[in-house]
């Protein structure tokens, strides 16, 4: 989902926090300030936050089948099916673990929120 | 959700730890190149401009999935997290679909409001259906015919045969195209307000 990720969510409270300090008089610590790099032509401009899978993706994902589930009737999944084959992810989790290395039909498939 | 497979080759990807304007990235373990995934592309390394296919899903709840699929299967990994609600996620998105370099993007709430939109992606007829619960697209096409679909009740009619169709399953129900399957277009889903930073030259659907 396009502007909802864990880290997204992060660099916003991080951005309320900074605005919070300059309006209490708090200033800024120049000490702390960057050189930026020298970006390359046409490169993207890429926010580092994390180390890489600090936000856990699923390489191992379980599944059950549908009269087992553990979902509550309203809960929300993200849902596909390929080749008359079908597949749920709830959406608590993705928001959680925000990627999932699966298969489906035989086909690997990305599962990203 | 997306075809991992590069060059015919499945591909494991993790999470970057990145934000790529308003969105996530995440990095493939091959080449460590570090990917968008609005886009699906990688935007640095190695496979720069690299794209994975968009594969056709849907967010919808649990009980209409099982009800129009009893034989899915459901992940039961980290169950318990920070559930959301419908109506959380019912505001404020947009469908996007894409289709080869065209995407359009479709604002939920007005598709749920017409209950169906015929429209066109590019050269491609296309169908987005949306009530209460959940959405789909659909290419518009059976052979040679382009449909126009209608609401009937819960249902589709198309107007060019009269068949019925069942909207979340995509397969015609009742009448002289009974049994034929709508094709669904691959899509993702947005806020309205980030929607733009990755798609700027898309068009927005407007009725």
């Amino acid at each position: 989902m396009i502007g909802r990720s864990i880290l997204f969510l992060l660099l916003l409270a991080g951005a309320l926090t900074l605005a919070a300090c300059g309006a209490a008089g708090g200033g800024s610590d120049t000490s702390r300030s960057e050189v930026p790099a020298i970006a390359t032509p046409r490169e993207y401009e890429i926010n580092f936050l994390l180390s890489p899978d600090s936000i856990p993706p699923i390489y191992d994902p379980e599944f059950v089948s549908a009269d087992k589930s553990p979902l509550r009737d309203d809960e929300l999944v993200i849902a596909i099916t390929l080749e008359g084959r079908a597949k749920a992810y709830p959406i608590s989790v993705l928001r959680s673990r925000e990627m999932v290395n699966d298969e489906l039909a035989g086909i690997p498939i990305l599962v990203t929120w | 959700m997306h075809d991992r497979r590069i060059d015919g080759k499945p591909e494991v990807f993790g999470n970057a730890g990145g934000l790529f304007m308003t969105a996530m990235t995440w990095y493939d373990h091959s080449t460590r190149s570090i990917w968008s995934q609005p886009w699906g592309r990688a935007i640095r390394g190695p496979r720069t401009g690299t794209e994975l296919r968009l594969l056709p899903s849907q967010i919808t709840t649990w009980s209409r999935w099982e009800a129009e699929h009893p034989e899915t299967l459901v992940m039961v990994n980290g169950i318990g997290g920070l559930r959301m609600s419908v109506a959380e996620f019912r505001e404020n998105f947009v469908i996007g679909l894409k289709l080869e370099d065209r995407a359009k993007a479709y604002p939920y709430p007005v598709v749920k409001e017409l209950g169906v939109v015929n429209d066109h992606l590019g050269e491609f007829p296309v169908v987005v259906w949306a009530d209460e619960h959940e959405y789909r697209a659909y290419l518009r096409l059976a052979g040679d015919l382009t449909l126009t679909f209608e609401r009937e009740g819960e249902k589709l009619r198309d107007v060019e045969t009269g068949s019925v169709w069942d909207a979340a399953r995509g397969i015609a129900l009742e009448g002289p195209l009974a049994g034929t399957l709508l094709q669904q277009v691959p899509n993702l889903t947005a806020y309205d307000w980030a929607w733009f930073d990755f798609y700027p030259d898309s068009a927005f659907f407007e009725p």
